[in-house]
């Protein structure tokens, strides 16, 4: 069963542009341009339950307008969005109790009081039960490992201590489809890696729909199998995330040490020059001729080590993002 | 040293100018705030003064005077300090105070100047041209003791007035977003406005000690008018001084007693 | 009544617990605002007995009352509405059975609940201490029907505030419409002074307008100024305005929330 469909999504925003200067401020309250900006264009895409999906985008690609659309915050412009078979921006209970957003900055928990009054305040707000509450915050305090701060004040935690119960808080209600945005930004290293592990392993055992934004790319290659591109509002790739690499991608990478120097011009005709030095260098070459290449290095050179690498995801990211042209505006 | 403080000012001063540049549609409106403000004083001094022709034995132009006072005293207040000021209780709650703390520069400096209203100028100008139409329309006598004494008075008040901020405000070491102990003294200080003769001698006193707010309004027009004996202005002048360094001793201690919040 | 909106509140009480110092300031503020007024009118009541209508004891419980109607029933909701829809912390309302005007009122009532009570220990306080100044209600009937027409104040408060608060959808910035609703709502409602102090231009403008149910009308009644005629007329006007804002408040949220993006991370 498809848990979120999404048909020919838009969203235009207008806004006003208004000119510096005392005399434009007195004028724009008599008039000011009008202009649109289109957010999201026509989007495409399936979700199937159980899925863990990547929304990757640069800054203003669309993604947070995807997912406030999905999660009823905003009113799309045109196109239709069904998550769990209901209009989000209808926003009936009826979903707002199978879902959860949870957005990287924002937060739910109440500001003054410990995380522990705003959990019990969603246990009532989801009309959750007793017995089941009690498990559900036994396992989500575990996995977390937020059992100690509990009953600190939440102005009081670091901030990975905070997305953490602010996932904690989201979960409570066992939902069926889960939106994060950005959970991991501003973390530290190991903050970050501790959300990641447990997301995957929540998404592992419960089966929840998991559709996350990241422009971290760990973030995704860590969690995703599946991948959904959008710049500039549009869909550019929908696929796994291993084939994103092979369709955009033709070559490799040969990073080579030497034990003795060598000279530049004998690496040339092996591919392209990435790095060098007399005595290290990186090469691009093209797929097919990796281990052909490989091995004439091997055999024709002073090798000390030799390593055949893919070119980074966040390189091919790049590449799909830079290659796009510009949207056009109304 | 004093070299040091007076450049910092100066950037300061460059700083506002570009915040001000930015913001001109916000000081539109505030200018059009504080117009509505000033009628309102004006409405209730009508108010009163048409069931009576005096209170306490002071007319209505010379009301109308002290508030004009009031208003000017209150306005250099707020242009110079009353952003910075008023902002201490967040400082403290959030954490950022430990910036101030580490500068090699005294920290209640930094803390009252790190801003300058200069919208307030414009408010100024305009509470200078009304003072000036109640001087002609009443008839006032203008000779250069008075004005003196007056414009004496007045900026004691502005001193008497930061310390007194100051002091409220220090309280923000020990109560979480103590912010609003502003609006309590500024409630407070809407007594300046009116003569001090209508209150009982029990809160004339406090007015004038524990709780200084007869000194932006009442004392400078009273002086103006010719009405201020001099050790009134004697006493303005020792009990600046006093206050003031009362508000700064308490400062100290309240800085040696901080600590900050969490991340 | 739905757990959630219990918990809310109590939830409330606790974080005002944490600011309490904070909450004691306003409520300080609400009494002090206005103190210097009958000391005004005492000097001005030297020669004679009474000012339309007003004897000494009338105008002295006039301002106490203000003082208490000010520090418990006036609502304070406009910034709060403001800065959520600003700062995007309606999300959390949109995204969850939780519905948002409802939740923000149980805030307010929850603030006011506490104010309550401080109100009117400080009230009895003042009444034991200044006997002669102040004057009791008439009657049990009188006292209740004032008390009902301090509930409406708070109702009616709480509509402008929300309305204020909401015109962010489109204003972004509401500060100075905030303070100059206060200012002209503090002429034409009578917590400056009695709206029978006024010349009768500002009366005649006050009579159409629904400030003067703020303080006006809750005095009157308490101070026995008015005929069950008047008592009746003032309550269903009051009523109907009560309802029309009503109105006028979910129509304006229902085309706010289209304008809404979330933004403000």
């Amino acid at each position: 069963m498809a848990s979120i469909t999404v048909k020919n999504l838009s969203k235009t925003y207008e806004y006003h542009k208004k000119e510096p200067g005392l005399w434009q401020s007195v004028k724009s309250i008599v008039h000011r341009k009008k202009l649109f900006f289109t957010a999201v264009k026509d989007l495409n895409f399936t979700i199937q339950e159980g899925e863990l999906v990547g929304f990757l985008g640069p800054n203003g690609a669309g993604k947070t307008t995807t997912l406030k659309m999905l999660s009823g915050i905003l009113y799309p412009s045109t196109g239709e969005a069904r998550v769990l078979g209901h209009i989000p921006a209808k926003r009936e209970s009826a979903l707002q109790k199978q879902f959860a957003i949870v957005m990287g900055q924002k937060n739910q928990l109440w500001w003054d009081l410990p995380p522990m009054e705003s959990f019990l305040l969603n246990k009532d707000i989801y009309e959750i039960d007793d017995l089941a509450f009690g498990k559900t915050l036994d396992e989500l305090t575990n996995l977390l490992n937020i059992k100690d701060i509990l009953n600190v004040p939440v102005r009081k935690l670091s901030l990975g201590q905070r997305m953490k119960c602010e996932l904690a808080a989201a979960l409570l209600h066992d939902p069926k489809v889960l939106f994060l945005d950005e959970p991991t930004i501003g973390l530290d290293v190991v903050s970050q890696k501790n959300i990641r592990e447990f997301l995957k392993g929540y998404n592992r055992t419960k089966k929840t729909t998991i559709l996350l934004t990241s422009h971290y790319m760990e973030d995704v290659e860590a969690l995703c199998e599946r991948v959904i591109i959008i710049n500039h509002g549009k869909l550019l790739y929908d696929g796994a995330l291993k084939k994103l690499v092979d369709t955009y991608i033709q070559q490799k990478i040969l990073d080579v040490t030497f034990t003795a120097p060598v000279e530049k011009e004998r690496l040339a005709h092996f591919g392209g020059i990435l790095q060098y030095e007399p005595e290290h260098c990186v090469l691009e070459v093209t797929k097919e001729k990796t281990k052909e290449n490989a091995l004439a290095i091997l055999a024709e050179l002073p090798v000390d080590d030799i390593l055949i690498n893919e070119i980074p995801v966040e390189e091919v990211i790049r590449k799909i993002f830079t290659t796009q042209p510009l949207a056009e505006n109304k | 040293m004093l070299r040091k403080y007076f450049n910092l000012y100066k950037t300061c001063i460059a700083n506002s100018l570009s915040y001000e540049a930015e913001y001109r549609y916000d000081t539109l409106i505030k200018l059009f705030t504080n117009i509505l403000w000033i009628g309102m004083m004006f409405i209730t001094i009508e108010v009163i003064f048409s069931q009576t022709q005096s209170i306490g034995g002071w007319n209505k132009g010379e009301v109308y005077l002290m508030t004009v006072f009031w208003i000017i005293a209150d306005e250099i207040f707020s242009m110079l300090f009353s952003k910075n000021l008023f902002g201490l209780s967040d400082l403290i709650t959030d954490g950022d105070l430990d910036f101030y703390l580490t500068k090699p520069v005294a920290p209640l400096f930094l803390v009252s100047t790190r801003f300058l209203n200069i919208g307030g100028l414009y408010r100024l100008l305009i509470e200078g041209g009304i003072l000036g139409w109640l001087l002609w329309h009443f008839h006032f006598p203008i000779t250069l003791p008075t004005t003196l004494a007056a414009a004496l008075l007045l900026l004691l008040s502005v001193v008497i007035d930061y310390s007194r901020v100051l002091i409220g405000n220090t309280f923000s070491f020990w109560f979480l977003r103590f912010d609003n102990i502003n609006d309590v003294i500024g409630a407070l200080s809407s007594v300046g406005r009116y003569p001090l003769s209508i209150w009982p001698r029990t809160f004339k006193i406090i007015f004038l000690t524990v709780l200084p707010v007869a000194f932006s309004g009442f004392l400078p027009a009273a002086a103006f008018v010719g009405r201020a004996a001099w050790y009134l202005l004697a006493y303005a002048v020792v009990f600046t001084i006093i206050f003031f360094y009362i508000a700064a001793r308490f400062w100290n201690f309240a800085l040696r007693h901080y600590s900050s919040a969490s991340s | 009544m739905k757990m959630k909106y219990i918990h809310t509140f109590g939830n409330e009480l606790k974080s005002i617990f944490v600011y309490r110092a904070r909450v004691l300031n306003w409520v300080v503020y609400d009494l002090l605002s206005f103190i210097v007024f009958p000391f005004i009118w005492l000097t001005v009541y030297a020669g004679r007995s009474s000012i339309a209508g007003f004897d000494r004891a009338d105008i002295v419980t006039y301002y106490i009352l203000t003082a208490y109607i000010s520090s418990m029933a006036l609502a304070h909701q406009s910034r709060v509405v403001r800065k959520d829809i600003v700062h995007g912390k309606l999300n959390t309302y949109l995204t969850r059975p939780f519905p948002y005007l409802l939740v923000g009122t149980i805030h307010d009532t929850a603030y006011h609940f506490v104010t309550f009570f401080i109100a009117t220990l400080v009230g009895l306080a003042v009444i034991f201490a200044l006997p002669t100044y102040v004057v009791l209600p008439r009657s049990p009937l009188l006292a209740a029907l004032f008390a009902l027409s301090v509930i409406l104040t708070y109702c009616l408060t709480l509509c402008f505030e929300e309305l204020i608060g909401l015109s962010s959808f489109w204003l972004g910035e509401t500060t100075g419409l905030n303070q100059s609703f206060d200012l002209v709502t503090t002429v034409l409602s009578g917590q400056l002074a009695p709206l029978a102090f006024f010349p009768l231009a500002i009366q005649s403008i006050a009579r159409f307008l629904p400030f003067q149910y703020l303080f006006y009308f809750p005095t009157e009644i308490y101070l026995g100024k008015l005929s069950s005629q008047g008592l009746l007329n003032g309550f269903t006007i009051e009523g109907l305005w009560l309802l029309g804002l009503v109105g006028v408040i979910l129509a304006v949220w229902r085309r706010g929330l289209y304008r809404y993006d979330g933004a403000g991370m």
